[in-house]
């Protein structure tokens, strides 16, 4: 099972992409995590740019999407809300709506901040945006509060409280993709 | 008098088929506050069965068959935000009582969608049978109201003056033209 794991911040330090490579090393057995690494070099939607080809870095990440069996999404939190940059890779990935590879995808979505609230309004954000392109989104979140205070040295998340909520994100997410998995087979039996 | 002898009345002994051509199933909701939305779904498929017990109703519809004419908001539709069609693409019902008169029908059931069944009591009448070139023919029409967010439904949106985009209460009818199983 492959999961690919976008985060939505670009910095290079970033504790969104910290909370993703940890996430990757927690993974359940069976299951890869598959860090996205090029969210800079999407261009901004333009219509008239989405055309077939599609621009090489946006071709990629929907061949990227659609080649997962899910998708997790850790998001920062900009004005209360999702950043451009992910915002703007998920509506390239969402056209045309018809045969997006986001359409039933299994998604989930946590998210840190330097903050107090840990982007649970940008998670919020985000779980309606996936929900509207189709995806089977997770209902949960990994509000990751002080995010500058949460990590070890080595990338591991200090509070066992953090850890537990992100295991239940990923057995949600695992569960959501295996059920669908089993859909697909009921339907093509 | 029970309902089996009423409904006996009602529908000569038999299997009824449904033709499929002169049958529809339709849904209404309102919109943004001022507009009643409506699509439907077809081919739709149903038996109508009359024995010694009574009738029977039953039937079922694909969910990818709906009738939204917006690539956007279709597949929004069938996706998990709804329908959630991939894992539940049918909708069914059958009746546990049929009971009334042609002109005053109540049809009982149970209607499942989007993985959830429920009860539902529609109402409708009965006409017919007729003879027709094709052979006898008799047809229901019903009607029922039920809260979409009663099936897991709960998508919505505000509108910028605060109302919901979309209601709560959807309005189902079935026109079902029935004839003798061959």
């Amino acid at each position: 099972m492959r999961i690919l794991a976008i985060s939505g911040s670009l910095r290079a330090d970033s504790h969104n992409t910290c909370l993703l490579r940890h996430a990757a090393e927690q993974a359940p057995e069976g299951v890869e995590i598959e860090l996205y690494a090029d969210l800079k070099s999407i261009p901004p939607y333009d219509e008239d740019d989405d055309v077939n080809p599609a621009p090489a870095p946006v071709a990629a990440l929907r061949e990227a999407v659609a080649a997962a069996d899910g998708i997790l999404i850790a998001t920062p939190e900009y004005n209360s809300s999702i950043p451009g940059a992910l915002k703007n890779a998920i509506d390239w990935v969402s056209r045309p709506r018809a045969s997006t590879p986001l359409q039933n995808k299994p998604a989930a979505v946590i998210g840190a901040t330097t903050g107090q609230f840990g982007a649970v309004w940008a998670q919020a954000e985000m779980r309606k945006v996936l929900g509207s392109t189709g995806a089977r989104v997770v209902d949960l979140d990994l509000p990751l509060a002080r995010a500058h205070e949460a990590f070890h040295g080595d990338g591991s998340l200090i509070s066992p409280d953090h850890d537990e909520r992100l295991e239940d994100v990923l057995a949600a997410l695992v569960d959501s993709i295996e059920q669908r998995q089993g859909s697909l087979m009921a339907l093509a039996a | 008098m029970s309902t089996a002898a009423t409904t006996d009345r009602l529908v000569p002994q038999g299997t009824w088929a449904v033709d499929p051509v002169h049958s529809n199933a339709t849904f209404e909701i309102e919109h943004s506050g001022v507009s009643l939305f409506r699509g439907g779904l077809r081919p739709i498929d149903a038996r109508l069965v009359s024995a010694d017990d009574g009738v029977t109703l039953e039937g079922g519809v694909k969910v990818e068959t709906i009738t939204i004419d917006d690539e956007n908001i279709r597949p929004h539709v069938l996706s998990p935000d709804f329908f959630d069609a991939e894992r539940n693409p049918d909708v069914t019902f059958h009746s546990t009582e049929i009971a009334g008169t042609p002109d005053e029908l109540t049809v009982r059931g149970e209607l499942a969608l989007a993985g959830i069944a429920l009860p539902v009591e529609a109402r409708g009448r009965l006409r017919g049978p007729v003879d027709h070139p094709m052979g006898r023919r008799l047809a229901l029409s019903l009607e029922t109201t039920i809260d979409r967010t009663a099936y897991g439904m709960n998508w919505q949106m505000d509108r910028p003056d605060g109302g919901p985009i979309l209601g709560n209460q959807v309005k189902l009818a079935v026109e079902l033209e029935f004839g003798p199983e061959e």
